[in-house]
């Protein structure tokens, strides 16, 4: 062997113990955090854009600033990966503090005893929800434990452009409008505006149809969540005929102009104008809607179903929990206090998450909202007066029942390739499939 | 006939310039939406000119997240693509001249191995790699994104570079040999050298992957410090309310610029690699 | 074939100088064995083992031995229906991004002016990749308002939404891969370069025409490059994620449920990891079929300067 080639043998030695040791070492630095007697240590990690991102670090610096013995350390992202980070962290049993919470997935998380009960800290003073209504907390209790803070309330709606109802000759709709008055309006508007521009951008989705249950008194999930809860095929039947009778009547758009859109608001064909009327979105929603379009739209509530229910609830946007492996739970719940309560840390965040839920924080920041916030916060007291108490969050499993209704019951609807018929029996048969894995 | 050489030069730039505007439509259309207004973006967005030039979107979009600014980004993409450029040629290099010149024995194993790790959806085996490198402290550190690329953790790259050197004629090696050169020698002196189209064409890759990846650094960094300018970029947009839009095309087309720049330097090497390579076939 | 890297000179034994050549190879490959030994190995075994299992990612799993492989093959139509759409795309996107990018590359391996330029502009779709703002650009183009349909009203075809079509989703989704064939089309123009112009200018003074010359210069002289495209492109193209993710989210009615969304639905969606990780090992094993079935074909058409230096 000639010198070059063992000396490089060497090199490469050094090298691969090198990568070795680093392998093997340094394994105590993980857990850092916690540490020393008075710190305290928080995480806390939230998905949104840029406005959020600041808002809240702010209200961080400010809280920080009054109790300097706390250091809450921020983890910010957007959206997407969002919820990949946070299922590898509880894998890795490294799940920060303080975690925003979406309802589609607290289920999912409480179900694997993943979340902290914040009652204890309720009921000890650290997390005061005296000002708070019981309306807008009770969508993060399950079995009446508080695993969820709601930190922005929404309620449904649908988008209405008023300048095409105009336009198009039809008065504007008002509380207590029926599922019939709604397709004789979109059908009206379709008739009378341009070729081009259609009365409803429908929707046959999950949401309206919990909603339409609702209206009957009726919820998705039975009580334990092993089964669906409605009895009558007929409900779904009835539900997709509604959107089929738009379809076929022309009241509504055909999917060619709306399911580009996907689930971003700013690509919906209302912002474009070539719908007047846009079913089923969430209350904050407007605001992005309007800065897209650049020009009013407002929100109205959901049909009301003539000697039906109350369908509407004062959904939770958003929700702070505290994880079950937190160090510092009761500390993390003061944090959450602060976030509800304190009206200077409010006016920071200007109710971006959606409305406040504390009454005192709501009036005093309805008064300085902008006239988008000001819909905003209007219609959320609107749909509070027509809303009846929220059914128990959704089963375990409910991710994949709704991917399950929108592949096999909403899109063929919309594409007319499957009846109403055949949809809801479709729909029962796997459903049940899903939620009996819960038995 | 030097008039018939003329037309076909027109042909040939014209119709490059035609597929061409098809190929940058999209980029026209990015730069266009970072200077709209926001309520422009989505409106009539086959339009290519704004109403009016709103520059503030990429002052805004610069500021980034509560005083912590893009310039952070850059620079931190900057450091872990440099050191992950820097990782990948020097592993895919040395690993593929193993595998193509030196005839150890299990070579063909572990080639096999190798391609075989290809074939998994890195989706099912980022758990456990996350608790790996979490027992190992490396969580929110760089080294997750980093060493992976010094030992070869993109096996894309060796087997490109095993290609390559597959390609340059043993007799050059052999001479070499004769000349008294050790295999590291006959590596270093012969072989890379000859190598440099494929080692320009595996910076420019292993830049743009790494520039681009926000996943890996969004499972492993916490700390917003940290953040890469991928990173950066989701960080405006949430579906669920409000995006900020014109801060996130503006930021995308400055993200794009550095791509730009590395790709137009490491292409050269691209035709360099005729002078280099002029070795009789 | 004769032994490439004599390690001796001296002659002890045969079984000592193997022994120093399998030394030396494993000190050049030594940075990737550590990978694989440290890093990707343990959790492939892992992911084998939670193909076995229940496991919802937030809690232990639950060994159900082949339960998640049998559920796939007799209960799960969109198992079926995202192998369909990755097959499908694979088939058709594959050949038609590999043929575009050659084509391209060989346009580009001139010296004529500006073709620096050029090269750089026709990179630029692969420099955009899986950006959020590629799906908004992309949902515009070919949305219903969009600028392909501008052009082709022109020609009277009426506006459709390609992007969300049912007819043509696919297909558009495969049309932006292929337009995305900046990275196999640099390796390309890699390998034209390696090709020594002496050949060419010989080929020229014997009178082959630039057609005999293609399929006897260039196509044999690439074909470790296109060996190597043909490989990559087809274990990436199986594993496609970012594109109907980003744009369609595998809709409308899974008609671009590409196989590797379907899994991340069930992973990081449904929580069902170990679902996911069954899925995994599936595709795992038809990806390495095709891939066998590539290199053992290898051997008649791809062409080794060094080694088949006949």
């Amino acid at each position: 062997m000639s010198k070059r080639s063992k000396k490089w043998l060497l090199m490469m030695a050094v090298f691969m113990l090198m990568v070795l040791a680093a392998c093997g070492s340094n394994k105590d630095s993980a857990g850092e955090s916690s540490g020393d007697s008075d710190e305290v240590n928080l995480r806390m990690m939230w998905w949104g854009s840029q406005e959020r991102h600041d808002r809240t670090l702010e209200v961080i610096d400010l809280y920080m600033e009054e109790n300097p013995h706390v250091n809450i350390s921020a983890e910010f992202s957007g959206w997407d990966g969002y919820w990949e980070k946070i299922a590898t962290q509880a894998a890795g049993g490294n799940l920060p503090d303080i975690i925003q919470m979406d309802y589609k997935y607290l289920a999912e998380y409480v179900g694997r005893g993943l979340l902290a009960d914040m009652n204890p800290y309720v009921e000890n003073g650290s997390l005061d929800l005296s000002d708070v209504e019981d309306l807008y907390i009770d969508g993060g209790k399950i079995d009446g434990k508080l695993y969820a803070l709601n930190i922005g309330a929404n309620a449904h709606a649908i988008a209405v452009d008023n300048a095409i109802l105009e336009e198009a000759g039809v008065e504007p709709l008002e509380p207590g409008y029926t599922w019939e008055d709604l397709q004789e309006i979109g059908k009206e508007i379709s008739d009378n505006t341009d070729d081009n521009v259609y009365g409803i951008h429908p929707h046959a989705g999950i949401m309206g149809f919990k909603h339409y249950l609702r209206q009957h008194n009726q919820w998705l999930y039975n009580e334990e969540g092993t089964d669906l809860g409605y009895d009558d095929d007929q409900l779904l039947i009835d539900y997709l005929q509604i959107t089929v009778d738009m379809l076929e009547s022309g009241a509504a758009a055909p999917p060619d102009v709306f399911m580009a859109a996907g689930a971003s608001i700013e690509q919906s064909p209302i912002v474009n104008g070539d719908t007047a009327i846009l079913a089923d979105i969430h209350s904050n929603q407007i605001i992005a809607m309007e800065a897209a379009a650049g020009r009013q739209i407002d929100l109205m509530l959901q049909p009301s179903l003539e000697g039906g229910e109350l369908g509407h609830y004062i959904k939770p946007g958003q929700f702070f929990s505290i994880a079950e492996t937190s160090q510092q739970q009761e500390e993390a719940a003061k944090f959450l206090d602060f976030f509800t309560n304190n009206i200077e840390a409010n006016e920071i965040l200007n109710a971006e998450r959606g409305v406040p839920i504390a009454t005192s924080v709501r009036e005093h920041l309805k008064e300085q909202a902008d006239e988008s916030g000001t819909k905003m916060f209007e219609y959320v007291e609107l749909a509070e007066e027509y809303s009846r108490e929220i059914d128990p969050p959704d089963a375990q499993g409910s991710t994949e029942i709704e991917t399950l209704f929108q592949n096999e019951v909403a899109d063929p609807i919309y594409y007319g390739e499957i009846s109403p018929e055949d949809a809801a029996a479709n729909f029962r048969t796997k459903a049940t499939d899903i939620l009996s894995k819960n038995k | 006939m030097k008039r018939r050489k003329n037309i076909k030069t027109v042909i040939y730039h014209g119709s490059i310039w035609i597929i061409g505007l098809l190929m940058i439509y999209p980029i026209f259309w990015t730069i266009a939406s970072s200077l709209k207004p926001e309520n422009e973006i989505f409106r009539n967005s086959a339009s290519l000119i704004p109403s009016i030039f709103k520059w503030e979107n990429y002052a805004q979009g610069w500021q980034g997240f509560g005083g912590l600014s893009f310039s952070t980004f850059f620079l931190n993409s900057g450091f872990v693509t440099t050191m992950v450029v820097i990782g990948t040629l020097f592993s895919s290099a040395l690993v593929a001249f193993g595998f193509a010149r030196v005839k150890f024995r299990f070579r063909t194993p572990l080639f096999v191995c190798m391609i075989i790790t290809l074939m998994l959806p890195s989706q099912v085996t980022l758990i456990p790699q996350y608790i790996l490198f979490h027992n190992l402290g490396w969580v929110n550190t760089y080294m997750p994104l980093i060493v992976p690329a010094f030992i070869g953790g993109t096996p894309f790259f060796i087997f490109l570079m095993i290609q390559f050197i597959r390609g340059i004629p043993h007799e050059l090696d052999e001479a070499a040999y004769m000349d008294g050169c050790s295999t590291f020698g006959i590596f270093w002196r012969v072989i890379l050298p000859l190598t440099t189209p494929a080692l320009a064409t595996v910076a420019i890759f292993s830049f743009y992957w790494t520039w681009d990846d926000f996943m890996t650094p969004l499972i492993y960094l916490n700390d917003t410090k940290l953040y890469t300018v991928a990173l950066g970029l989701q960080m405006f947009s949430d579906p669920s309310s409000v995006s900020a839009w014109g801060p996130m095309f503006a930021m995308s087309v400055a993200s794009i610029l550095p791509q730009l720049l590395i790709f137009m330097f490491f292409q050269k090497y691209l035709v360099e690699g005729i002078t280099a390579g002029g070795v009789k076939g | 074939m004769a032994e490439q890297v004599q390690v001796s000179g001296q002659s002890k034994g045969k079984l000592h100088k193997q022994w120093k050549t399998d030394l030396v190879g494993l000190a050049f490959i030594a940075p990737w064995l550590i990978g694989f030994l440290c890093f990707i190995i343990g959790p492939m075994i892992a992911s084998l083992y939670f193909s076995f299992t229940n496991y919802d990612l937030l809690t232990e799993p639950t060994w159900i031995g082949l339960g998640n492989y049998i559920q796939m093959f007799t209960n799960d139509v969109r198992f079926i229906q995202a192998l369909k759409v990755t097959l499908i795309f694979v088939f058709v996107s594959v050949p038609l991004k590999l043929a575009f990018a050659l084509f391209v590359a060989m346009l580009f391996n001139t010296k004529r002016k500006g073709v620096g330029i050029y090269r750089t502009l026709y990179y630029i779709p692969s420099i955009l990749g899986g950006s959020v703002a590629i799906a908004v650009v992309w949902k515009q183009l070919f949305g219903r308002d969009g600028a392909i349909n501008d052009i082709l009203s022109v020609f009277g075809i009426p506006s459709i939404s390609w992007v969300t079509s049912p007819d043509f989703a696919l297909s558009t989704l495969i049309l932006l891969v292929v337009w995305q064939f900046g990275s196999p089309m640099l390796i390309f123009l890699a390998g034209l370069k390696a090709i020594p112009t002496e050949l060419y200018e010989a080929a020229a003074v014997d009178g082959a025409n630039p057609f005999h010359q293609f399929f006897k210069i260039t196509l044999p002289m690439l074909s470790s490059v296109i060996f190597f495209n043909l490989v990559m492109q087809t274990i990436q193209g199986f594993m496609t994620f970012t594109q109907s993710f980003l744009i369609t989210q595998g809709g409308p009615m899974d008609k671009t449920l590409f196989y590797a969304v379907y899994l991340y639905e069930k992973a990081f969606g449904h929580f069902d990891m170990g679902y996911a990780s069954a899925l995994a090992w599936v595709l795992l094993i038809i990806c390495a079929i095709f891939t066998a079935f590539i290199f053992r074909s290898a051997g008649s058409w791809v062409h080794y300067e060094s080694e088949g230096g006949k």
